[in-house]
């Protein structure tokens, strides 16, 4: 019996502990996308220059789809030298979207001639649909789409470097 | 059989008594709820993506609203309850339910209840568990005066014991169950507060530097553009002042021209912004940044469309490569349009 009762411990411990302990390695702001591995959801919005684009016109290249802010400080900016760095290495390569999350083109405008507009197309959305279509939880989020139109990952907060070329080779682009 | 004693009946009838006010409170016939009542439960039941912890009904942000619009819609469009929550958890999965799905939210507490009271029973039912256990036989043997029994002491360890051990449970399992998962962090919040302490850190350290050195340029630079990064109007003025000093001390360099315009600019401040450009279009006659922000002053400032689109223009054809050009061909879209509506 008493046998028994010491035998109880180890035999509660360690599910009770694998349990609290297998959470704590888990980031928890990542929460995984249901669009990984999904077709693209299709949009169509107006650029800050006026045209309207649609995403049937993305299809046949690899697509960076870049949910921001101009108030989303400091995350948009420090992410910002990345994204203009990728399109001047890659910007044959891979279309770049920027697609305003909850902000006006006025200052989405200011916040390019602050730090520096890279030319890929900036898409208003005005309602929140499309952000809301990505599941976007809040500026910035990065999607990475595949020259197919399928999502291959998704990029929560800002792009560093080495985020940026990782996420990158899931599309088929890299050195 | 022993007779029940009086006071015993009435508890059993006071007890019946409700339980039956429950049921015909729980059956009672309801008018069918309105559409609004509808998409109101609906918004209730998800998340709101980018707020700490409300709803998608409680909250007022443009996701939260859109997401109230689209439920709306598709309840207009005749889908039911679980089509219109499964078209948002596509999208983001089962974390834009408030209650997570499936059984798991219900059975965890309820196992652990079942666990712990199993415990309990086995612990005080056990053989020998009435006779006491050897300590307390010893206690009890001295005479010792106000030691409750040994079967009350262990019920109230064992009460606590398993109280203590749910609610720690409750909140050290992984979200979504944990009891704490209402508890989030505003993440974008928190960054734009550290941003802030930072610069007022920065703007600290290099005050103190240029109180040794008062005329390094380069000391005065790095704290016009600290300023220039911060969000009230005053932190505008203050960088606009230390722009003028360096003006001040080098005359003839244009570069800190154009960041006193964009604060001039930035602060509404149209006249100084004015005055500043033409003093660096006498500084530097070829500088794209003198029709840019003539452009812009006229057009943001004065709603003077013909002499907007003259200095967009000038502008890009100046600089054709400059990085502003999209953003001065939207203005001068803009300002084209407008300058068509009122000929």
């Amino acid at each position: 019996m008493r046998a028994a009762r010491w035998l109880l411990v180890p035999l509660l411990a360690i599910p009770i502990g694998w349990v609290l302990f297998s959470g704590l390695g888990r980031d928890p702001s990542e929460i995984p996308s249901p669009l990984i591995g999904e077709p693209m959801p299709a949009f169509s919005l107006t650029t800050l220059d006026g045209r309207t684009l649609s995403s049937a016109e993305l299809s046949g290249a690899p697509v960076v789809v870049n949910f921001w802010a101009s108030w989303c400080i400091p995350a948009c900016v420090e992410e910002h030298p990345v994204l203009m760095d990728l399109a001047a290495r890659y910007g044959e390569q891979v279309l770049i979207v920027g697609i305003l999350y909850d902000d006006t083109p006025q200052d989405a405008l200011e916040f390019l001639v602050r730090y520096g507009d890279g030319g890929w197309t900036q898409l208003d959305d005005p309602s929140g649909s499309v952000g809301l279509a990505f599941g976007v939880l809040g500026p910035p989020e990065t999607f990475f789409v595949d020259a197919a139109g399928i999502v291959r990952a998704k990029h929560y907060g800002p792009l560093t470097q080495a985020t940026m070329a990782r996420n990158l080779a899931l599309i088929g682009i890299g050195p | 059989m022993r007779r029940l004693s009086r006071s015993t009946w009435a508890v059993l009838a006071l007890l019946a008594a409700t339980a039956l006010l429950g049921l015909v409170i729980a059956l009672w016939p309801s008018q069918p709820p309105t559409a609004e009542e509808q998409a109101r439960a609906i918004a209730a039941e998800l998340r709101c993506p980018d707020c700490a912890g409300l709803s998608a009904a409680d909250s007022p942000t443009q996701a939260a609203a859109e997401i109230r619009r689209q439920v709306d819609e598709m309840l207009a469009d005749g889908l039911s309850s679980d089509q219109i929550k499964a078209s948002f958890v596509a999208r983001y999965g089962d974390w834009i339910l408030l209650t997570p799905p499936g059984p798991a939210p219900w059975l965890i507490p309820l196992a652990a209840t079942g666990f712990g009271a199993a415990t309990l029973a086995w612990w005080l039912l056990r053989p020998g568990a009435s006779v006491g256990a050897p300590r307390a036989a010893a206690s009890s043997a001295t005479g010792e005066p106000g030691l409750p029994p040994p079967m009350a002491r262990r019920l109230a360890v064992g009460v606590a014991v398993t109280l203590v051990a749910l609610l720690g449970i409750g909140f050290l399992l992984p979200e979504p169950f944990s009891l704490a998962a209402e508890t989030v962090v505003n993440q974008p919040l928190a960054e734009a507060q550290a941003a802030e302490t930072a610069r007022q850190a920065e703007i600290e350290r290099l005050l103190a530097l240029i109180a040794a050195e008062p005329t390094d340029t380069a000391l005065l630079s790095d704290l016009a553009d600290a300023y220039l990064a911060g969000p009230a109007a005053e932190d505008l003025q203050r960088a606009a002042s230390v722009l003028l000093l360096l003006i001040g001390l080098d005359p003839d360099d244009p570069d800190p021209y154009a960041r006193l315009i964009s604060a001039y600019i930035r602060a509404s401040d149209w006249t100084n912004a004015a005055a500043a450009t033409n003093a660096l279009a006498e500084l530097a006659p070829s500088s794209p940044d003198v029709p840019f922000f003539r452009g812009l002053i006229a057009w943001r400032g004065y709603g003077d469309a013909a002499t907007a689109l003259d200095a967009f223009d000038a502008f890009l054809e100046i600089a054709p490569d400059d990085p502003r050009v999209p953003m001065i061909r939207a203005l001068r879209q803009q300002a084209a349009s407008s300058a068509e509506e009122v000929p």
